[in-house]
């Protein structure tokens, strides 16, 4: 693993000397993201990056260009190849390719007014289930398998305490194992436990808020994880270091001005941009860890 | 032009009156048509609609339920509460529902549709015994139409549904068919208004043809009439239209012809007097005594630059401003009463200038209404004529003045010169008349030194010897005293004795008149006598004339020394004796009002080419320092300019002679005569 990453440091760092040079002439400012549909991710994130370029003339940007990759993979290659310069992504995306490209996690980017969440894990009230060791043999119901915070996470900490995860019918012969079911809706996660379909169910605390204060009431959180950052900008690891520190500093005071606020609730719904705090950090080697768990 | 013949008005009645009454049947049948049709079909519509509702309203509710059962089944089974509370929300919109609710199979509600969810736990009222034979029961209840059905299979429930409508489904059914109605009748409206369009076009079509036919018989002759009147309007007065038909347009073609007959000679004047008054040279206007006008020339337009509209509307009195609005207020009344008035007064034109004209107003009678009918002129030229005359007047005025006190100061001078000279000759007279009492005072003061040696002194020979000094000297007392007067400048013109003056000019120049031999005589006809020695001549005058005595006497002196020089030139130039005796004869004498002095000498006369400048200023005949020729100059300004009396020259027997005519004084004279 080590290994595997000083490698990967030493690629970045030969591209690095090579991409350089062409910091002296114009150029282009380029934001990476993850998603399939590019055609709304570039309508929706070009008139902030537009707006970061034009304050960036005296680096010789020039103009403004939104890169799309279809998942993480796609990604980390375009980072290899030195096409991106910013990357905006999911707190458990940005940390494998911190892992696997060296990108730098730098500021927390909060989304529909949301700056991080947690997961929680719930059961019915009148269970008898007190905490997630208590879940053994017991069914869970997650999202589906696309989602971090209601399957991804919750999983990877049952998993990190010592539990065996598995899907409801396989390998029925380890009782200890917490089997688990997708419903494909928060909310149909909470009927779940609540009509006793699975015993416990874990979504993000957002999705606890916005279930009925009526259901919440049949229901009982047991453990809720660390927080993590809603989304997050990376810097590739060659973007000069003013240049970081210039975009910084525009990405911070974009939410004072009412354009600012207009351009970037057009990228995403981003709220503001903030620097990471030290409980960011801590969150971030939380996460790390967490990752050690998630296949 | 040719008539043909006409159709009458009846039938142009009749024939209008049935395509009326053609018109009006069809609309109405097309109306009750439609009407009929549209209320028959809303009929039809309530009808069926009642039908529904009291045959097979329960069976449609039913269904419904029945169709939710099976479509709430799956969700439910699956426990898809995303999904159902989709279903729950499109029920909700499609249906006057106030709550729809999804329970559990233990009749505990899962969701209302709603985030909320405030119906979550609630456990519904339902007969489980009735519900799981009859599937879908309906109730009314006080919040509504309640509809409980069962959710799942014959052999297996899943959960329990209820709806409650908050509003009778017939109701809103039968709004939502009303409406319908509503769009048809307005549809079927609008069909019938086109169906109605479409046959009042195809009927005026129709009329339209047969009206062109009709019209084209009727109108004819009318068209020709109308072509005739183009004509005239053009001009054309010599027009005329043919009568060949009897009826009422042979009549009219007939009166058409005698009206243009009427209105060319009406037309022929009226256009006359049009040109004639625009020709006119001022502003002609007419208006009546409300001060409206009725008839005015272009000139009032084009000066005033008012428009017609704009005289139209106006008074008479708004063509004028200040003093001259109140004038010629006046003379339009006094034209009115007394029948003519004029005036001078400035017409101010819209622009505000102002133009001075004379105006006249003559009263015009029109029935019992009277009119002013008037023209008014342009008198800049003249005004401003009279204005430069005055101002030409007064300068000349000034000039004239300018000129008389320059004349005068002239005139002063040359007085002050004259005097001058007569004061030098004056001295010489004065040295002359002293001579001969200095000569007398010399002989007695040197025979009273003899008397002294010779013992002859005596008390009596020294008073005989005083007395006739002082005699002496009184005379040149008397001498000195009249050469002052003489020069005394007066202030007023007084009444005084010609002769008394004359005497003492020649008591003064008899000295020198003596020296040269030259006899003088003073004759008076008052007097009837003459008067040859100075003596002789200090005598009471009785011929009175006004004036400056002085001056009057400097005359009479510049003209005997005239006399005294010309009488010594022509001695000198041979003309008479070297010893020939020089007479100078001075007469006076009244005729009526008039004092005559005539000065006359035998020097010979004066020259003829030189009687016309003799009083001209300085023209002498003198030698170089011997006259000034002001001498006469001064004369004739005194007596003429001075005194209001005339002196003039002429050639007498021996000589010239001068007349002096001056005022005789009357009164003065009376009063003297009576003493």
């Amino acid at each position: 693993m080590i290994m595997r990453a000083a490698i990967k440091f030493f690629l970045i760092f030969a591209l690095t000397l090579y991409v350089l040079p062409a910091f002296g002439g114009e150029r282009e400012l380029r934001l990476g993201l993850i998603s399939d549909n590019p055609d709304s991710r570039i309508r929706e994130y070009m008139p902030l990056m537009k707006n970061v370029a034009a304050r960036l003339k005296e680096f010789n940007i020039k103009d403004a260009r939104i890169v799309v990759a279809k998942d993480v993979d796609e990604m980390l290659k375009k980072i290899e190849r030195g096409e991106v310069d910013i990357i905006f992504e999911s707190a458990f995306s940005t940390i494998e390719m911190q892992e696997k490209a060296g990108i730098m996690p730098t500021m927390l980017v909060w989304r529909k007014g949301v700056r991080e969440y947690r997961t929680v894990f719930f059961v019915r009230r009148e269970s008898p289930i007190k905490s997630l060791s208590d879940l053994k043999g017991k069914t869970i119901v997650f999202e589906d398998q696309k989602s971090t915070s209601a399957y991804a996470m919750p999983k990877a900490e049952l998993k990190r305490r010592g539990l065996t995860v598995l899907p409801l019918n396989e390998k029925r012969e380890i009782k200890d194992a917490v089997r688990y079911i997708f419903t494909g809706e928060e909310l149909n996660q909470a009927f779940f436990v609540v009509q006793k379909r699975a015993d416990a169910g874990a979504f993000n605390n957002n999705d606890w808020d916005e279930t009925s204060e009526k259901v919440r009431a049949d229901l009982r959180i047991i453990h809720e994880t660390e927080p993590m950052p809603r989304y997050m900008a990376s810097f590739h690891p060659a973007l000069p270091e003013k240049l970081r520190k210039a975009i910084k500093n525009i990405f911070e005071e974009l939410h004072k001005t009412p354009e600012g606020k207009e351009i970037l609730k057009k990228a995403s719904r981003i709220t503001k941009i903030e620097r990471l705090t030290d409980a960011d950090l801590k969150a971030l080697k939380y996460l790390k860890e967490l990752m050690e768990f998630i296949e | 032009m040719h008539i043909r013949p006409g159709i009458t008005k009846k039938y142009s009645l009749v024939i209008a009156t049935a395509g009326l009454l053609i018109l009006l049947l069809t609309v109405s049948a097309a109306f009750m048509v439609v009407w009929k049709g549209a209320g028959d079909v809303k009929k039809s519509l309530e009808e069926n609609t009642t039908g529904i509702y009291t045959e097979t309203y329960n069976a449609m509710m039913g269904s419904f339920a029945e169709s939710l059962r099976y479509n709430l089944f799956n969700l439910l089974y699956q426990l898809d509460m995303v999904r159902i509370n989709r279903l729950i929300n499109d029920m909700r919109e499609g249906m006057p529902v106030k709550s729809i609710i999804v329970a559990d199979s233990s009749g505990r509600a899962l969701t209302d549709g709603t985030n909320e969810n405030v119906s979550f736990g609630r456990q519904l009222v339902i007969d489980l015994k009735g519900i799981k034979s009859s599937p879908v029961m309906i109730e009314k209840t006080e919040s509504g139409l309640r509809v409980v059905f069962l959710i799942g299979t014959n052999d297996y429930t899943a959960g329990y549904g209820e709806i409650i409508f908050s509003e009778d489904p017939l109701k809103k059914t039968l709004k939502m068919q009303d409406e319908a109605v509503s769009r048809i009748w307005e549809s079927f409206t609008a069909s019938f208004l086109k169906i109605a369009l479409a046959g009042t076009a195809i009927l005026a079509f129709i009329t339209f043809i047969f009206g062109i036919l009709f019209s084209k018989t009727l109108t004819g002759p009318i068209k020709e009439l109308t072509e005739a009147t183009k004509k005239i309007a053009s001009g054309d007065m010599s027009h005329r239209v043919k009568v060949e038909t009897a009826d009422e347009i042979g009549e009219l073609a007939s009166t058409f012809n005698t009206m243009m007959d009427e209105l060319r000679e009406t037309t022929v004047s009226r256009d006359f007097t049009d040109a004639l008054i625009d020709s006119l040279p001022g502003v002609f206007y007419f208006f009546n005594a409300q001060g409206r006008y009725l008839k005015w020339n272009k000139n009032l337009t084009i000066i005033s630059g008012y428009s017609d509209e704009e005289i139209q509307s106006m008074n008479p009195l708004q063509f004028f401003a200040g003093e001259d609005k109140h004038i010629i207020e006046k003379r339009i009344q006094e034209a009115f009463e007394n029948g003519y008035s004029t005036a001078e007064a400035e017409l101010t034109t819209k622009d505000n200038r102002k133009i001075p004209y004379f105006f006249t107003g003559l009263r015009y009678i029109v029935g019992d209404e009277p009119y002013l009918i008037g023209v008014g002129i342009d008198i800049t030229e003249r005004k401003t004529a009279e204005d430069k005359l005055l101002e030409l007047n007064r300068n000349l005025e000034a000039m004239v003045e300018d000129e008389v006190e320059k004349r005068r100061q002239q005139e002063h001078m040359l007085i002050h010169q004259s005097r001058l000279a007569a004061m030098g000759e004056m001295i010489g007279a004065i040295a002359h008349q002293w001579r001969q009492p200095l000569n007398a005072l010399g002989l007695i003061v040197q025979d009273i030194r003899d008397a002294d040696e010779y013992g002859e002194l005596t008390k009596d020979y020294i008073d005989k010897s005083v007395e006739k000094s002082m005699n002496q000297i009184k005379f040149m007392s008397k001498t000195i005293d009249d050469f002052r007067n003489f020069f005394r400048p007066e202030k007023e013109k007084s009444p005084f004795d010609a002769l008394i003056a004359i005497e003492v000019v020649l008591s003064m120049l008899s000295g020198q008149l003596k020296n040269n031999n030259i006899a003088y005589r003073l004759t008076c006809d008052a007097r009837n006598r003459t008067f040859k020695e100075f003596p002789e001549i200090i005598l009471p005058g009785d011929i009175h004339a006004t004036g400056y005595r002085n001056e009057f006497q400097q005359a009479v002196l510049n003209i005997i020394n005239n006399a005294k020089d010309a009488i010594i030139e022509a001695r000198e130039k041979g003309k008479m004796g070297s010893a020939a005796e020089g007479v100078i004869e001075v007469d006076v004498s009244r005729a009526g009002d008039r004092v005559f002095i005539s000065i006359s000498d035998n020097a010979g006369g004066i020259p003829e080419e030189i009687m016309e400048r003799i009083f001209d200023p300085y023209f002498t005949t003198k030698e170089q320092g011997k006259g000034t020729g002001i001498g006469l100059y001064m004369s004739k300004i005194i007596i003429e300019n001075n005194m209001d009396g005339r002196l003039y020259a002429e050639n007498v027997k021996d000589g010239a002679m001068f007349t002096i005519e001056l005022s005789l004084n009357e009164g003065y004279d009376d009063r003297y005569a009576s003493n």
